[in-house]
């Protein structure tokens, strides 16, 4: 069970036609929920776009999504010879997909600021309101109470109104709406943003939880290198639409010639690791992930 | 006519003493609800400080820069803004000299494209209709978004629509800025490209004050001052080594240090790190 990108090409560019600008050009991956997964690329380089197209709100020129069983391919039609049929593209894309919410319902998607996006009366109904779409069981209310349990809100807020909560809270009642109704896979677009220490510290613990316990795929996308340093365990880089680096944390920082010509900044801890191993300190760089790590290894230098 | 225009003038009231202070607030309450999620705060900041605004999800930083915007309105207490009295009748004068950039680029959106969104803001400052486009031009060339220039603003990423809000705010040649977490999905090497900005504006009008909200505590490097504020309340209004120094302080507000002020405190037993006030001071001195 995993996702697979093959081949996949974006635009938002409303005339189809081969002057069209792609926001994604020929991505290929594959993810299975064994990794926490970082999608890390300056502004505007198809992060949010990518994400868009994993859960079907957006749908891809060309190129095929699989989801678990789930397939959206446009492969076959649009490819021939290799080139783009922009005709059948055209009339492809006013037909809907067949299905898509059960695609929506194995991948929950996080976006930006998700609390901006509570409007119901109470957290209860907040969270509820998604799921009643996407099931017509009986279930209803044990997957809300079941989800906002997993994202720490007990029922003494239930009643309350969303408004009156905290940015943490809010947040964390907007992810347990999503949480209800199952999914395989939890993309999250800048989650820690907004967010002070021990809010942030919290939502981790709780992605962490459902990753190791619940068997969640989680992919992040997000600028704060820290959190890909210390949260995730592969990264794949977008630049200029396309995947220029797809590896594990560590590597992608430690790739000097890389970073270097790319416009990514390191985590603060390891770039002054690195400015102390290349003035004579002999630093295990693989151990360096934050102050405490990095004073333990300059004591074990001068030691 | 001309009578309406003399009372309106009447009613900017004026503290001379307060003309040195961009901004001075006196006893601020403010609630929502039935809580004070303001809670009795007074401060005084000068033309041309920079400061970082700091405290929990919830501790009223955001309610506060409103308040100060006069977007709310205050249950008691008093605002002033370069010397005027804050007023619902004075208001719209007094916050002409602030610029507020909100955290969620979406709730700004205006205009159709990046462009026209920009120039509603010029046209709001009443700038002459003939120079908006190189206004408009040379704001995006500065922010890098001038590509973008014909887009429409709801099919950019956060980070671009972050970027186009603040170029509608470098547009205007206003003497108080207030960000609300402005740059917070800005890719690193794109916020300190805005930061040199800020630093060129504040180079061309020394009296630029700004006032800014940011969990990314390694930013604070470019305030001069921090104000923390907890449950409506200022908690701690000073510099930053006292701050960042004080455990016991920064534990009960639950607060990170910044990295420097993290690593210097647990390599301070090991080494004599007295004359050390910096990162890359403080790297040195570990490779002597």
């Amino acid at each position: 069970m995993s996702v697979i990108v093959k081949d996949l090409f974006f635009s938002y560019d409303e005339k189809i036609n081969k002057k069209m600008k792609y926001v994604l050009e020929d991505i290929n991956f594959e993810y299975d929920k064994k990794d926490i997964l970082a999608l890390i690329g300056k502004t505007g380089s198809g992060k949010s776009t990518l994400i868009q197209t994993l859960n079907g709100l957006e749908n891809q020129f060309s190129g095929s999504v699989n989801v678990d069983d789930f397939i959206i391919d446009y492969k076959l039609i649009y490819k021939n010879d290799n080139q783009i049929n922009y005709r059948k593209m055209k009339s492809l894309h006013k037909k809907k997909i067949k299905n898509i919410i059960d695609l929506r319902k194995k991948v929950g998607v996080v976006f930006q600021f998700p609390e901006y996006q509570l409007f119901e009366n109470t957290v209860f109904d907040d969270v509820s309101y998604g799921v009643k779409r996407f099931y017509k069981d009986d279930k209803i209310d044990e997957r809300v109470k079941n989800a906002l349990e997993l994202v720490g809100i007990d029922s003494s807020y239930y009643d309350k109104s969303p408004f009156e909560l905290s940015g943490g809270e809010k947040r964390r009642i907007a992810l347990a709406g999503i949480l209800a109704f199952e999914p395989n896979y939890l993309i999250l677009d800048e989650p820690t943003v907004g967010l002070d220490n021990d809010s942030k510290n919290n939502l981790l613990n709780i992605l962490t939880k459902l990753h190791n316990d619940n068997n969640t795929g989680i992919i992040i996308a997000t600028h704060d290198m820290d959190l890909v340093l210390n949260f995730t365990n592969r990264a794949i880089v977008l630049d200029n639409h396309k995947i220029i680096k797809d590896t594990t944390p560590l590597e992608l920082f430690l790739d000097d010639e890389f970073i270097k010509n790319s416009n990514l900044e390191l985590p603060i801890s390891l770039k002054a690791a690195i400015y102390l191993k290349n003035k004579g300190l002999n630093i295990d760089l693989t151990k360096v992930k934050d102050a405490s790590s990095l004073k333990d290894e300059i004591i074990r230098c001068k030691r | 006519m001309k009578e309406i225009k003399k009372m309106k003038k009447d009613s900017l009231i004026f503290k001379e003493e307060y003309k040195d202070y961009a901004i001075v607030i006196e006893n601020l309450y403010f609630s929502y609800d039935k809580d004070n999620d303001i809670n009795g705060i007074s401060l005084k900041i000068k033309k041309g400080e920079k400061v970082a605004l700091l405290g929990h999800n919830g501790s009223g930083k955001t309610t506060l820069l409103k308040l100060i915007d006069g977007i709310l309105i205050q249950k008691s207490g008093n605002i002033y803004i370069n010397g005027y009295l804050l007023t619902d009748d004075s208001s719209y004068k007094v916050r002409k000299n602030i610029g507020l950039v909100f955290q969620n680029p979406d709730s700004q959106f205006i205009g159709n494209t990046v462009k026209d969104d920009i120039i509603f803001s010029l046209e709001n400052e009443c700038v002459d209709p003939s120079k908006m486009d190189e206004i408009v031009d040379s704001v995006l060339k500065q922010i890098d978004m001038f590509e973008f220039k014909d887009r429409d603003p709801a099919y950019l990423s956060g980070g671009q629509k972050q970027r186009v809000n603040l170029a509608s705010i470098f547009a205007l040649n206003k003497d108080i800025l207030l960000f609300d977490e402005a740059k917070s999905m800005i890719d690193p090497k794109a916020r300190i490209d805005i930061d040199n900005i800020i630093s060129k504006k504040k180079e061309e009008n020394k009296g630029l004050t700004i006032i800014s909200i940011t969990h990314d505590i390694e930013e604070v490097d470019f305030y001069d001052r921090i104000i923390l504020l907890e449950n409506g309340k200022i908690e701690y209004d000073g510099d930053k080594n006292t701050l960042f120094n004080d455990e016991t302080l920064l534990n009960k507000v639950h607060l990170k240090a910044p990295f420097y002020y993290e690593l210097r405190s647990k390599l301070k037993d090991d080494f004599n790190l007295d004359d050390v006030n910096s990162l890359p001071e403080l790297l040195d001195k570990l490779c002597q």
